[in-house]
């Protein structure tokens, strides 16, 4: 217990330092346990804004442990798959294992959510939200660093990858959309609607 | 400090903070219970064509279809003291005799009880559901609205000749010679012709009865302009048919005012579907309908744009 404490402390402000020691010693059954305690204890806090009440508490919290289980399991596979497509080498389940102890940051939201429950303060949540997302993001970056043994600029590029392929995809999407509609709006012009 | 006893402070915070949110969470239900308390306003919706059918509200299925479900949340809407009046939003061509006519007396006896009804009415709100709408206390029109199709019909197909010509033959052996009637089969006797005139007549004379009581007019006038034609809601208020021009705000509003609320109402939803049920289930409101209208036929489907007056069914 007490060198779990000392790698999750060095996770949070030694990352390179802990990121071996996790890959060597700690195993996927951990990583799933953190992501699911993680995912439920701050998604239960986030429900204390009284959005949902009742049994949907219990049915938004499970739904989302169900969600994170698929963002672990989807990062870690498209993130793979790109490391190995720029020449990176390393293994999957390490990749997942480190991913897995990352969660372990989003518990640093609960006194956020307390005093955002106290002070009636929204935008301290939001704001707590975004920096615990690029700290995340960041130490992400560091895995893949750790996992593939590549360079900070390539593990960056490896990170963003997916994103700008996505953003590429829609952009793409909106022009193919946008020419189509073009046309359709001429036709409109011809032919307006009666009423 | 040692980096132990850092994690162990740290995680400390983290479950006394997640302790006092409960604690905070639960506390802050409480008091809004107590503030819950506060007069409101129920709204129920009345989309689509009225018909009597049972659904069972689950977390996987939508909850909002049938008068057995309306009639369930006007029992729920007078039930809650904190409910002051309720409006129903109303947006339906009509329905079925039976299935109005049910709902239109649990509303009365809702009225009867000293709650108010007050109806909106949206796009259409014609032939049974402005059988409902007469049953209410005040109601709301926009001036576009289409409503009236004060009436009854019970649709009636003969596809004989269709049946001669593909060479389909039909025979039935029956215990009375009227137990057929309205068959597809065969031309509808004078008879049987007379019969079905006298219970339509029946029928259309109840909502006459419930027009004429509704909206404390002389039956003869009623009858005057229940012949079945449509209104717009301007006409319509114009004939005393409806109270007010306005939307659903100007409703809400006039409701509040009625019973006493200041300031802008609280609204409390009736039969609001379950998040859940919008990702899981297919919309039963659509295959109901295309189940209605599959027995219209070709020359009352051209009737689109007119609001549909309540089919009988057999």
């Amino acid at each position: 217990m007490g060198s779990l404490l000392e790698t999750m402390y060095d996770l949070l402000l030694k990352p390179q330092k802990a990121m071996p020691e996790i890959m060597q010693t700690k195993s996927l059954k951990q990583s799933l346990l953190v992501v699911l305690f993680c995912t439920m204890l701050t998604t239960w806090g986030g429900l204390t804004t009284g959005l949902f009440s009742g049994t949907s508490q219990i049915i938004i919290v499970f739904f989302d442990m169900i969600g994170s289980l698929f963002i672990w399991g989807a990062a870690a596979a498209i993130w793979h798959l790109f490391a190995e497509l720029t020449g990176g080498c390393g293994q999957i389940k390490q990749l997942l294992k480190l991913l897995g102890f990352i969660y372990f940051i989003d518990v640093l939201l609960m006194p956020i959510y307390l005093v955002a429950a106290v002070t009636s303060s929204a935008g301290i949540v939001v704001v707590a939200t975004i920096l615990v997302w690029i700290w995340k993001g960041v130490l992400s970056i560091f895995v893949l660093k750790a996992v593939y043994g590549m360079s900070g600029a390539k593990a960056v590029l490896v990170f963003f990858l997916p994103f700008l392929i996505f953003v590429g995809i829609f952009l793409c999407s909106m022009l193919l959309a946008g020419s189509l509609m073009m046309t359709m709006f001429n036709e409109l012009m011809v032919n307006p609607p009666q009423i | 400090m040692s980096k132990k006893k850092i994690m162990i402070i740290f995680i400390g915070i983290v479950c006394v903070s997640f302790l006092a949110l409960i604690f905070i969470s639960t506390h802050k239900k409480s008091t809004q219970n107590n503030f819950s308390s506060a007069d409101k306003i129920a709204v129920i919706h009345v989309d689509g064509v009225i018909t009597s059918s049972h659904t069972t509200s689950s977390i996987l299925s939508e909850g909002n279809g049938g008068t057995d479900q309306l009639i369930k949340d006007l029992h729920a809407a007078a039930e809650d003291t904190s409910v002051k009046a309720i409006v129903m939003r109303i947006n339906s061509p009509g329905g079925a005799v039976t299935a109005t006519e049910e709902v239109g007396e649990e509303m009365n006896k809702i009225r009867d009880n000293g709650k108010p009804i007050v109806v909106s009415m949206g796009d259409t709100a014609a032939s049974g559901a402005y059988w409902l709408s007469a049953c209410a206390d005040k109601v709301y029109a926009n001036p576009t609205t289409v409503t009236g199709s004060i009436g009854v019909y019970m649709p009636y197909s003969n596809w004989e000749e269709l049946y001669q010509k593909i060479g389909i033959r039909q025979d039935k052996i029956k215990s009375g010679i009227h137990k057929d009637i309205l068959s597809s089969d065969r031309p509808m006797t004078p008879e049987e012709h007379q019969m079905l005139q006298a219970i339509v007549d029946e029928l259309y004379n109840g909502f006459v009865d419930v027009v004429a009581k509704g909206r404390h007019m002389d039956r003869e006038r009623v009858k005057q302009l229940a012949d079945g034609r449509i209104y717009t809601g301007k006409q319509a208020k114009e004939l005393g048919l409806v109270d007010e021009l306005g939307n659903y705000y100007d409703a809400l509003d006039g409701t509040a005012a009625m019973v006493g609320i200041s300031g802008k109402p609280q609204i409390k939803e009736f039969g609001k579907d379950n998040p859940l049920s919008l990702l899981f289930s297919a919309n039963s409101k659509e295959n109901l309908l295309k189940e209605l209208f599959s027995g219209l036929t070709a020359d009352t489907a051209l009737k689109s744009i007119a609001p549909q007056a309540m089919p009988e069914k057999w």
